[in-house]
Formats: C-alpha cells, structure tokens, sequence
C-alpha cells in the first residue's frame, strides 16, 4: 500500500506542477479530476472504510483500487505525457515525452506488436478496449482482437 | 484513448443495474471506479449527465444501484458523448440492442422488451473471461 501511494503521490505532483494551459482538454480533464475525484482520494477514503465503504467486500475494494489506478493514474499520465510532447514539439524530447505515453497506455505486456497480446491479459487502457470489443461490436475487421479505437490511436 | 474508459463505465454500468446495497460483486467496485474515471470528460459537454451517471453509480448504502434505471441513465449518456467533439462515436457503438451513437446518426432507442435480463445474463459471463481474482 505504501509503494502504491508514493506512485499516486508522484503523479499527483507531476500533474499539478504541469501548469497546463487553460481551455485544453487535458487541463480540463485534470483539474476536475483533481478536485472532485483523484484517485487518492477515493482509495483513502476506502482504506478508511468510511460509511459509504463500510459494507464494500474484498473484492469490491480490490477492484476499487485495481480500476482507480488503470482509468484514473495511469489515463492521466498518458495525458502529461501527451501535453509535455506537444509542448516540446520540435525538440528532441518530444520524441520522448510520446515514449512515455505509448508506454503508460500500452504497458509492456502487450509486446511489440501493434494488435498487442490478447492473451497476456494485461490490464492496461490499451488492452481494456480489446476487452470490450468483441461485447461492443468494434474489433478492428482486420485484427479481431483488437478494438479499431487501438487502431486509430496508433495510425 | 478514452474510448476504452467509456466502454469500460458503460459495461460496468450495464451490469450494475439492479444490483443492491448487499451484493458483494466485484462489479459495483469496478462500476463506480470507472464512473468516476470518465465524469472530468462527461462534465465537460452536459454536467447534467454527468450528475446523473454520478449518481446511479455510487457506492450506495441503501436501496438499488442504477436507480432511474439503464435506459434513462444512457439516453442521457449518449446525448453527453454526442456533444464530444473529438470522440468518433463509431468506436463506441452499442452494447447490445442499445445504440449509444443515437444522436449522432439517427437509429430507434432500444425499447424495453429489447432490454431484457437474458441480455445481462450473457454479458455477467462474458465479464468473468477477463475479470480480476
């Protein structure tokens, strides 16, 4: 538990020290997620079994923390990463920053292939949406495993 | 990118509907964290949704989750992500008989016949393939 608040603490710093620019997406995004639902927060308030957790069960509060830190920490450092590569558009750290999206996105699981590896079973954004396409109807028509929102994201 | 998290709260969700205050399902925890994941990114076009999705998510104490009910939850989900002017509605498109690109191409509303428990059934198994332990 202690390894995993200094991950959110990390980020949590990084995103603030961000100082993004108003009226993008991304600083939208953030900011209301810093005020209304980090995920800190919401795994503190667990932990703290406060009344609207009291009656969670084991598996619920796993989950809690499992999807807090796939749809909230590891999204949001997809997004720094993507806003500091646009900021340094031109420079060589650019290149770099996208790196560092990619990675957050896709984890290191999936391989190097552009489908990923359906049968790793990773729990990263990247293989959320092949999980969810076959049920959703938008697997990729040349790649059945993967969800053509991957696709896009890597053209 | 997002596309994933709005499939994600809108399966959770799906599954979520009838579920009450007892039930121990890993679901209601998956549900409401992912809820929560993607309200920053429905508040933006309707905070009206937003709220409503907020609410019929929560990790309640008493009564049932999904208290309006799914279908009134995701008409006013769809009308949200139709006002999303970077998202490609066709990478979500629709879980089972209910299309969530409604309002972006003109399609019939699932009725409630379509909406039927048979439908949730199939999907509670679908969702132990990929389900943590």
């Amino acid at each position: 538990m202690m390894m995993l608040y200094k991950l959110i603490d990390y980020y949590r710093s990084k995103l603030e020290a961000l100082n993004l620019d108003k009226d993008t997406e991304a600083s939208t995004y953030v900011n209301n997620f810093i005020i209304c639902c980090f995920a800190d927060t919401i795994i503190s308030r667990r932990t703290r079994k406060e009344k609207q957790f009291e009656r969670a069960s084991v598996k619920q509060r796993q989950e809690i923390v499992a999807h807090a830190l796939k749809g909230m920490v590891m999204f949001m450092s997809v997004l720094q990463s993507l806003d500091s590569a646009a900021k340094s558009c031109g420079l060589v750290e650019s290149l770099q920053y996208l790196d560092y999206a990619v990675s957050f996105w896709s984890g290191s699981i999936e391989g190097p292939n552009e489908e990923g590896n359906y049968y790793a079973e990773g729990h990263s954004i990247f293989a959320l949406a092949y999980d969810f396409c076959d049920t959703f109807d938008t697997c990729d028509a040349t790649n059945t495993d993967n969800s053509k929102a991957n696709v896009q994201a890597l053209k | 990118m997002q596309v994933s998290l709005l499939q994600a709260a809108i399966f959770y969700a799906w599954n979520m509907d009838g579920m009450n205050k007892n039930d121990s399902s890993g679901i209601i925890g998956s549900g409401y964290i992912m809820a929560n994941s993607i309200l920053p990114i429905l508040k933006a076009p309707d905070e009206k949704s937003a709220l409503l999705f907020k609410e019929n998510t929560e990790f309640i104490v008493e009564g049932n989750h999904m208290k309006d009910g799914a279908v009134a939850v995701f008409d006013s989900f769809s009308l949200a992500i139709s006002g999303m002017t970077n998202l490609d509605c066709s990478l979500i498109v629709e879980l089972h008989a209910y299309n969530f690109c409604i309002h972006d191409r003109p399609q019939p509303s699932i009725s409630s016949t379509q909406y039927t428990s048979e439908n949730k059934e199939t999907q509670h198994i679908a969702f132990e393939v990929r389900e943590y332990n």
